[in-house]
């Protein structure tokens, strides 16, 4: 019977050993600048590898089965997809005048490019990288996220001050609601069924409840906010501003400011890691990452990437 | 003209007084050492106008309030005039933020921008000071074929040629002090 124990005391040692040494978590960050994606290990906090990619890398979102990475770039209106084993652009679609924001199927199945310059949202088959529809929304949709049952799509327009909801099967525009002013980025907190847009130029965020396509709330961040990510285990939100240098932590049921924290400078991109302990935050100006721990909101870490960090969407998977 | 009416109309306004600009933040970062203490450089970087003493593009300046939300308007030597307003001031930190946005539909000649953040901050060096001016710039251009005296390079030239004036100029400034 001892011996049994320690077997398995044994087996539960080397399991969990062997844990931390596959779980590498990668986060890629895309660098504006500089045509490049960043390849970070969060374990070691390190840039392990550094992808060539289009021109003007802005926008990324990890697939849910963490198999791929999609980067759109603006500059020569393409998307790379990087394979997410070999680190390597795998394939590459012409797309558009200006791709930027993009969001994805919870199949993985189909991928949604909004496109800066031709108020329009494009769904690309993942499989065959074919255009499979286009769907014409507001002007300059600068943010695009996915309902939970992968019917709706939701897009920022910034030059109309609105969010739509796009109903994906008929293309048709089932609500459009007025938000604060240049609505950038825009997240879904698929727990609770709300929408955090967040409004650079009324330097705030609006609240909508989803299921009735209605604004609820407003909260005020600081200057040139950009994107909301969401800490559920904390049931706290953490918003970039771009031109405070900071992070506003945010309470996510009274939605009052619990700090503010700063980073480095112009910082955009920001994502929750997926063990819920940091959070990861591209600053344009420095070029650099800044790791924040959810617990203590203190800056732990700060590493180099490339020109131009922006890291616009869902950064980081799980290996 | 009723409540509704005057509802109506400024929800029809709202769309017009929106910038739009391009996908790619443009980056520009100039330095320069000045022969004089942060406080007495910081003191005449928050007048307003003092951009006239120093960059020679500049022919000029009116300005109303000081301070956060001081609004100045540029005439520049080649005709155009620009709009700044400071939208954030760090006093204990010595540092600045003036933006600069440009109504729809107009082209600045020789600087074919959208808006402008630009950050200019002061810090010690040695018996001097360094100053800095940096932050982002969108070209006006909408589009993905820019004509040659729109692209990203040219407002990203022009952007620091103007800044580069305004911190040379600086420079001469305090040196014949």
């Amino acid at each position: 019977m001892k011996v049994k124990f320690k077997k398995i005391g044994f087996i539960l040692t080397f399991w969990a050993l062997a844990n931390i040494a596959w779980a590498q978590n990668l986060a890629f960050i895309t660098n504006q600048l500089e045509n490049t994606v960043s390849v970070i290990d969060t374990t070691s906090k390190s840039v392990i590898k550094t992808i060539e990619v289009g021109d003007k890398p802005a926008g990324v979102i990890a697939s849910f089965d963490n198999k791929h990475v999609y980067i759109s770039n603006p500059g020569n209106q393409e998307i790379n997809v990087i394979d997410t084993d070999s680190l390597e652009v795998v394939k590459t679609i012409k797309l558009g005048q200006a791709p930027l924001a993009m969001t994805l199927s919870h199949d993985n199945q189909t991928l949604f490019v909004a496109d800066w310059y031709m108020n329009r949202v494009f769904s690309i088959n993942t499989q065959s990288l074919e255009i499979e529809n286009q769907y014409e929304v507001g002007k300059s949709p600068s943010g695009l996220a996915i309902s939970s049952d992968d019917k709706l799509l939701f897009v920022a327009n910034k030059n109309n001050n609105s969010v739509m909801f796009i109903d994906i099967d008929s293309g048709k525009i089932q609500s459009e609601i007025q938000v604060g002013t240049a609505p950038f980025g825009i997240t879904v907190d698929y727990s609770k069924q709300l929408l955090y847009t967040v409004n650079v130029q009324s330097e705030d965020v609006t609240v909508i409840d989803i299921k009735n396509a209605k604004v609820i709330n407003s909260f005020p961040v600081d200057t040139f906010p950009y994107i909301v990510s969401i800490d559920e285990a904390h049931n706290q939100l953490f918003v970039t501003n771009k031109r405070d240098n900071s992070v506003s932590v945010v309470d996510r049921t009274t939605f009052k400011e619990i700090k503010k924290i700063e980073v480095g400078e112009f910082p955009e991109g920001i994502n929750i890691h997926p063990d819920g302990q940091s959070i990861y935050v591209a600053n344009w100006f420095d070029g650099t990452v800044s790791v924040i721990d959810t617990n203590t909101l203190e800056v732990t870490d700060t590493i180099e990437t490339g020109e131009g960090s922006r890291a616009y969407g869902q950064f980081i998977i799980e290996r | 003209m009723n409540y509704l009416k005057l509802c109506l109309l400024s929800i029809l306004l709202i769309p017009s007084l929106v910038f739009a600009h391009g996908p790619t933040p443009l980056k520009f970062d100039i330095e320069v050492e000045v022969n004089a203490s942060p406080d007495e450089v910081w003191a005449m970087i928050k007048q307003p106008c003092s951009i006239k003493e120093w960059n020679k593009s500049v022919t000029e300046c009116s300005a109303t309030g000081e301070g956060l939300g001081a609004f100045k308007e540029l005439n520049l030597d080649n005709g155009e005039v620009i709009k700044e307003e400071v939208t954030k001031l760090q006093d204990d930190r010595k540092k600045m933020l003036t933006t600069l946005r440009v109504e729809e539909g107009r082209v600045i000649k020789g600087m074919p921008i959208k808006s402008m953040g630009s950050f200019i901050s002061v810090s010690e060096n040695g018996s001097g000071s360094k100053v800095r001016i940096r932050g982002t710039a969108y070209s006006a251009f909408v589009g993905k074929s820019p004509p040659p005296d729109q692209t990203d390079s040219v407002c990203k030239a022009a952007v620091e040629a103007f800044h580069t004036k305004t911190l040379e100029g600086m420079k001469t400034y305090f040196d014949a002090k």
